[in-house]
């Protein structure tokens, strides 16, 4: 007899299941089940991924939920076709909407409303019936059971007998049948799985305690006293309910009456509302138009005819509703002032470009449509959108409020475990202290949960960290089962998606931590059930730049200097490339990473090609494929670009012969074997993902038969094939590259010729880019713009360009002319929150401060905020010793709060304010100061915790960064510093590289630890904050870099300072 | 009121079901099994999964019996 589960969790259920579906379904499969529904508690988020799996499988999927009711009880509900589905939708929105985003609780009354085509299971022990059986209620049990028959009919209503083994089972099961006998409905059975197998008891065990937040030692309710939650085989399942075969029965009963119940083939985007009587076809055709006007201002025949093509592509594939809606949004930033910047594989659509969402002009860079969109790929647009991230939300609020709320909503992402996260979450629940977990998780480097093991061996900072190994070994294993696992549900950064007809019948939705509302599946998933996800992203480079372009044009608008236009940066700027060429590049977009940095020095760029082609290089692929010396060689003429077909020299030409970007791949299958741009596409495709060696043989057969035929030599053939295949996966889109190649030449510009408002910005649009605030801030001095300290009368929500006053401009003697500073944000302060820094500027707007109790008597500020402002000097220009205030701030507040009330002797209250403040302490000593500013700002504003260092450093011949720079390259030395940003990229040969930036008081110094110098020094290298680096000095192009021979703690402690 | 035990006795069984144990030279014939439960107990300490059986004897005592899965078999309480 076959038995079909219908009541089975997945790790869906967040924490409350242990098996991944496609185990589930094989271990379904070997059962030989015809049918599985899965169950998860308040949500469908596995439905997409089951429904293909199943249906792949020959296994029915059907989907349901195990949903928290408003009474508090559980109920099983499984849908029986697409209207079930919609209605499962309608109540998991509505359970979500009356209870809360962690509770959510579906009203009785919306069961009865959305009850069509879905069938009631009473659930397990926490179902409403067998709670109230097992409180000895059978009169209670029998009236809640009525009321879910009068809901649904008695067809449609089964009362679930499930054989547990845990006390009282027999006792439930019993009067569960009695009742359904007295009230004329069925039972059924099933075993409310938890995992597949009783092995994954534990895993299931510990999950629930991360979930109550217990530990395995503590008791609670929700943890099951047995492992008989698993996926029991149909014969088990008939030998456990030999009394009740009727039970089983029911299992197939449903299962056939259940249909699969997505409609993946649906397309749900809404219609643009375009002018009456025009089609959007037609709309879109006239917005081309009149934009390929205004950004070509002739439309030439090649211009003409790829717009026409890449138009007949968008109507072909019904979307052009999509180009639309991306339009209209577009319009909206621009006629809002909100800075964004199209990028993506849509740079390559001259019709995105024409319509104002891009500015990468792909015709005459002569990309390729088809890797954006092809006829044979039908796959959905994607057009990703970056926007000021300060205004995302408000372009996001556009699209609510043009749509209805009804319509849209933000996609979801899933949180997983991954190493460090299981670590920690399992740590804690098997009762290892947390500081104790927490140290572990942080040896580990980011690699995926069932990668520890490997990872033990791998990596000698956690191989010789002296971590007892015996005490975790439990704690590995489960942390390895539990590998991609969702932890919780999240907010896509930028994802939105419209509907058509109200979303609620597609996906449930359901509130966010932040409050948007949101879908129950990823972007993968939404694209599956026919929705179109629209990217729009938040990129805080464009909040920096409108920073930097208004701070430039306040200090213009003073000297009547014409306004500063980021548009209009000229492309060909010699100060800029000269910037770049030297490699000092820190705070320019994409360009500011140590690897970036070395390429920039040697690349010797003087033109945009460059600039993207480096956008290009420096990613794991590139690098992996040893792709950078060749080119820098070719591109210096060292090395001459060869080509195995003249045909593959106008494709190749803007690379030096180096097959560097995706779009190159598609060219030359197009041009060399005749594939259509759509078949080329899957060629890139199949080398980008490089998933299956079988795939790339076929694939490899059918371009070297077509080339063949095409005329190439059969061995010509091969050798482009097999040149392909060297760079499988290594390729970057060309558009996606120029579009940030862009961004990244024009805050070059900005860094070379506005440094101090490029700062300023950045330090203001804090955390963005690949450096902490501190080394901005040291960039800006090496660049002689002196940081300010945050002053209590002149600092303000930002960091802000201030001219120099003589007094300081004496101070910083090498500020540039005209001598700008940046001034510390009173943002900056650790504990500031919003209120409290509008409370102090708009009260300062008044009058500016006199004192630190002026300041107390007109402000209502915490203590923390206030002791935090004085310790970073914020009140220096009032009174210079901050530890008197310090001193004096509890009086202070104190005798502020009573002159605040009225008093009979408001003059000796003076009097004893004044003769208390008479007493004197001494200031703080510069370390301690120095200290004080770096807990409370994040930076030092005047001084780097080196030059502490420094006299010691001296005398053991450690060089500074400065010293570094006129040194000779192939002299051994050594030098110290602040590590910034150790990391080790992917390389070919599988060997370990770390690349790592020594910061010092005089800027930095880049440095390369070999596999063998990182297996003798890893432990120290990931965990030290200091190090002191012996080795030898090597230039490459403009830049300097120490090969490292030696690595040694640099023990702060040890140095008075 | 119950009084731990926790001593090994002998049981002798019907297909899983205990129908009588030895226990201090004297036989105890099971008359009712009141109540049957599976525990796993304390797996992250290696504790073997047990199945509890709160038994009526002939004598009318009542009696709870852990039958561990490695096969062994405990006199767990015995209720007053």
């Amino acid at each position: 007899m076959d038995f079909i589960h219908l009541h089975v969790h997945s790790p869906f259920s967040f924490l409350d299941g242990a098996t991944p579906l496609p185990t589930l379904l094989e271990r379904v499969a070997e059962f030989g089940s015809s049918a599985l529904a899965i169950t998860d508690h308040n949500n469908v988020s596995a439905a997409v991924q089951f429904h293909k799996l199943a249906m792949s499988m020959g296994i029915k999927p059907i989907q349901g939920v195990e949903l928290s009711l408003e009474n508090g009880h559980h109920l099983v509900v499984l849908a029986q076709n697409p209207k079930g589905y919609a209605n499962l939708c309608k109540l998991l929105s509505l359970a979500y909407q009356a209870g809360d985003r962690l509770n959510p609780q579906a009203p009785l009354a919306a069961l009865e409303e959305y009850s069509q085509d879905l069938i009631l299971l009473s659930g397990c022990r926490r179902g409403e019936v067998p709670a109230l059986i097992l409180q000895g209620d059978i009169q209670a049990a029998e009236r809640a059971a009525q009321m879910y028959i009068d809901m649904v009919g008695r067809d449609n209503f089964y009362l679930e007998l499930i054989w547990d083994f845990l006390p009282h089972v027999h006792r439930l099961n019993e009067a569960l049948v009695q009742l359904a006998a007295k009230l004329r409905v069925k039972v059924v059975a099933t075993n409310n799985v938890h995992y597949a197998d009783k092995r994954d008891f534990p895993l299931h065990d510990t999950l629930t305690c991360i979930r109550t937040l217990t530990q395995v030692e503590d008791v609670h309710p929700e943890r099951s006293l047995n492992a008989e939650n698993y996926l029991k085989s149909p014969a088990e399942m008939a030998r456990l309910f030999a009394e009740y075969p009727k039970a089983i029965a029911s299992t197939q009963e449903i299962a056939q009456r259940c249909q699969p119940a997505l409609d993946l083939t649906r397309h749900l985007f809404p219609a643009f509302p375009v002018p009456t009587g025009q089609s959007a076809a037609a709309y879109l055709r006239e917005l081309t138009h009149q934009g390929a006007i205004r950004r070509y201002h002739t439309i030439t025949p090649p211009i003409r005819e790829r717009l026409e093509h890449e138009l007949s592509i968008i109507t072909r594939l019904q979307v052009e509703d999509y180009f639309l809606v991306m339009w209209d949004i577009a319009c909206f930033a621009r006629q809002n002032g909100i800075r964004y910047a199209g990028r993506g594989s849509a740079a390559d659509s001259a019709v995105v470009y024409c319509l104002g969402i891009t500015e990468v002009d792909s015709i005459t860079r002569g990309l390729l449509f088809e890797r954006f969109l092809s006829l044979e790929r039908a796959q959905k647009p994607d057009i990703d959108i970056d926007f000021d991230a300060r205004y995302r939300d408000h372009v996001a609020q556009y699209v609510y409020d043009k749509y209805g709320m009804e319509h849209v909503a933000s996609v979801c992402t899933f949180n997983t475990f991954r190493a460090r996260s299981a670590l920690r979450d399992f740590g804690k629940a098997l009762g290892f202290p947390a500081a104790e977990v927490n140290s572990l998780a942080k040896r580990f480097p980011h690699v995926p949960a069932d990668a520890i093991q490997a990872a033990m061996g791998k990596f000698p900072e956690i191989r010789k960290s002296s971590i007892p190994i015996w005490r975790y070994r439990q704690l590995f294993r489960l942390c390895e089962k539990a590998a991609g696992f969702p932890r919780f549900i999240g907010t896509h950064l930028g994802g939105l998606i419209i509907c058509k007809e109200p979303l609620t019948t597609v996906t449930p939705l359901q509130p966010a931590a932040k409050g948007v509302l949101i879908t129950q599946f990823d972007k993968d998933d939404v694209e599956d059930l026919g929705l179109i996800k629209l990217d729009l992203l938040s990129l805080r480079t464009l909040s920096a730049v409108e920073d930097t372009v208004e701070s430039i044009n306040l200090s213009t608008s003073k000297t009547g200097a014409p306004s500063f236009c980021y548009e209009a940066i000229p492309l060909d700027d010699t100060a800029t490339y000269q910037r770049l060429n030297s490699g000092k590049t820190i705070g320019a977009f994409q360009l500011e990473s140590p690897a970036q940095r070395a390429l920039q020095a040697r690349l010797a760029a003087d033109n945009m090609e460059d600039i993207i082609a480096s956008v290009a290089l420096i990613r794991p692929g590139p690098i992996q494929g040893n792709m950078v010396e060749p080119f820098i060689a070719r591109r210096h003429g060292q090395e001459k670009p060869t080509y195995v077909h003249p045909a593959l020299e106008p494709i190749l030409a803007k690379t030096y012969g180096v097959v560097l970007y995706q779009e190159q791949v598609i060219q030359i299958a197009t041009t060399i074997a005749g594939f259509t741009p759509g078949e080329s596409d899957r060629l890139r495709r199949v080398m980008t993902h490089f998933r299956s060696q079988k795939e790339m043989d076929a694939i490899g057969e059918e371009f070297i038969a077509k080339a063949i035929a095409n005329g190439v030599e059969p061995e010509v053939a091969k050798t482009i094939f097999s040149y392909i295949v060297g760079y499988a996966g290594y390729g970057f889109c060309e558009a996606h590259a120029a579009a940030f190649g862009d961004t990244a030449y024009k805050t070059s510009y900005l860094l070379e010729h506005y440094p101090a408002h490029f700062y300023a910005a950045i330090l203001s649009n804090q955390p963005m880019g690949f450096y902490p605030p501190n080394t901005i801030c040291l960039e800006a001095r090496r660049r002689n713009i002196p940081i300010l300290p945050p002053d209590i009368n002149i600092s303000t929500h930002q960091f802000t360009v201030e001219e120099l006053t003589s007094q300081d401009a004496g101070k910083h003697a090498a500020a540039t002319s005209p001598k700008l500073g940046i001034r510390v944000s009173l943002a900056q302060v650790a504990a500031m929150d919003s209120r409290s820094l509008q409370e102090i500027l708009s009260t300062r707007a008044e009058e500016p401060y006199s004192s630190l109790r002026d300041f107390c008597q007109r402000t209502h500020l915490k203590t923390d905020i206030i002791t935090n402002l004085i310790l970073c000097g914020a009140f220096d220009s009032l009174h210079p010793n901050r530890r008197q205030l310090l001193w004096d701030l509890p009086r202070i507040q104190k005798l502020s709060a009573r002159l605040l009330q009225p008093s009979l002797f408001p003059d000796e209250l003076e009097e004893t304010f004044r003769s208390d403040s008479e007493y004197q302490v001494p200031d703080f000593s510069p370390k301690e100061k120095f200290i004080h500013e770096y807990s409370v700002l994040g930076l030092n504003a005047g001084t780097h915790l080196m030059a502490f260092l420094r006299p010691k450093l001296k005398q053991q011949h450690i060089a500074s960064s400065q010293e570094l720079e006129v040194c000779p390259p192939g002299e051994n030395v050594s030098a110290a510093g602040i590590v910034i940003r150790p990391h080790r990229p992917p390389t070919k040969s599988g060997r370990t590289v770390v690349f790592l930036t020594l910061e010092d008081e005089f800027g930095m110094i880049d440095v390369t630890i070999f596999e063998d110098m990182y297996q003798k020094y890893g432990h120290i290298i990931f965990t030290k904050p200091a190090l002191i680096i012996r080795g030898r000095l090597e230039q490459r192009g403009n830049a300097k870099s120490i090969i490292a021979r030696r690595v040694e703690a640099l023990s702060l402690s040890q140095y008075s300072y | 009121m119950a009084r731990r035990v926790k001593a090994p006795v002998q049981v002798t069984c019907q297909g899983e079901q205990p129908i009588a144990f030895l226990w201090q030279g004297q036989l105890y014939k099971i008359v009712n099994i009141i109540e049957s439960w599976k525990e796993c107990g304390e797996w992250w300490e290696k504790a073997p999964e047990i199945t509890v059986y709160q038994v009526l004897t002939a004598t009318q005592g009542l009696y709870e019996l852990h039958y561990q899965a490695t096969g062994q078999w405990l006199l767990y309480k015995i209720y007053d």
